[in-house]
């Protein structure tokens, strides 16, 4: 898809939060010189085409509630890694799937994020998935420190 | 939180209306009134629940490069270096994480320790499930401690701002780079407390 500078400035106005009002998308317009239907068509191109993943809010998952916060990195068989991502991307408590590629010392190549409410709550999912997908070997990380945590912007 | 709250920060992380007024329709599915949809996104953003309501863009979609990197930090460092790391706009995620002993396959291992452990702990194997994956791991198998995540406009860029990180940190980075996304979706099923 073809991005304007229209859509960049539309993207930059509104990655940070749309306003909390009645008309959120006039208001953002008003800022960037677009009507109110201008920025919700862009909105919907963009969003049809993948570049805008969704359009709703982020919560700050540990006051909603969701403390724990567990990356298990998985040592999944070569062949089996496209099967056993798709078994855990359908697990609603895994928020994050990935295959990575392996570093020397290393040979997890699978990657899932599990948020819980609490660290047991996490560890009988983790169960779960491992006996799900019969992956012995994984290690599981708890984050006990947020450093940074922001949105992507561009 | 009332079980308005929680039903409405359920229907705001899904799909937020497209249209020109977005929280009529947003009232409509709650059962209530514009003004009130409204109210309640103010106190729940002031109180810090909600980070914020609109788009959250692909990074890849946008032609950018990321990858997920850590760094084993001496605690005593994590300070500084965290300092270091964090003053990159291009790194949104950055986490201290320790690896668990109790659970799953494998502890945090320190190379000193492997010798004084049992094979079936060193390695975490499960004995009760004898017909998973369980082929030995390597001996320096220890989990480094921050991880962090970083984008930048193309590889070059991703890998200069690593460069600076090991040169101002004087640590090694190790990037994990994605091969394939299964999933991502951070949206969280609020429950009614009587509802678990």
């Amino acid at each position: 898809m073809k991005i304007d500078n229209n859509d960049i400035a539309l993207l930059k106005a509104t990655q940070n939060g749309l306003p909390v009002c009645a008309e959120p998308y006039a208001a953002v317009g008003a800022k960037i010189g677009m009507s109110g239907e201008e920025v919700i068509e862009r909105l919907k191109r963009l969003l049809a085409s993948g570049v805008i993943r969704r359009i709703g809010a982020s919560l700050a998952h540990r006051s909603a509630g969701f403390t724990a916060n567990a990356m298990i990195a998985w040592k999944a068989p070569e062949d089996r890694i496209e099967e056993i991502g798709n078994a855990f991307a359908k697990w609603k408590e895994v928020t994050h799937c990935y295959s990575r590629k392996t570093a020397p010392e290393w040979p997890f190549n699978l990657y899932t994020m599990v948020h819980g409410k609490s660290k047991e709550a996490c560890a009988k999912i983790i169960s779960a998935m491992s006996k799900d997908a019969g992956i012995a070997n994984f290690l599981v990380l708890y984050s006990t420190r947020e450093l940074k945590k922001t949105s992507f912007q561009i | 939180m009332d079980s308005a709250d929680r039903k409405l920060l359920n229907l705001l992380q899904t799909d937020f209306p497209l249209v020109a007024r977005p929280y009529a329709e947003v009232a409509l599915q709650l059962g209530t009134s514009e003004n009130d949809a409204i109210a309640r996104v103010k106190r729940l953003a002031s109180s810090g629940i909600i980070r914020k309501i609109g788009p959250i863009l692909d990074s890849r979609a946008l032609g950018y490069a990321s990858t997920l990197a850590a760094m084993a930090v001496p605690e005593n460092q994590i300070d500084r270096v965290a300092e270091i790391v964090n003053s990159f706009p291009g790194v949104t995620h950055n986490y201290i994480r320790e690896a668990q002993e109790e659970q799953g396959g494998l502890s945090p291992l320190r190379s000193a320790d492997v010798a004084k452990r049992r094979p079936a702990r060193r390695w975490g194997l499960s004995p009760s499930a004898p017909e998973m994956d369980s082929s030995p791991l390597p001996i320096d198998c220890h989990p480094p401690n921050m991880w962090f995540t970083v984008h930048a406009r193309n590889q070059k860029g991703l890998r200069n701002i690593i460069a600076e990180i090991e040169r101002r940190t004087g640590l090694k980075v190790v990037r994990f780079d994605a091969t394939k996304i299964f999933k991502i979706s951070v949206q969280f099923q609020i429950e009614d407390p009587d509802e678990d």
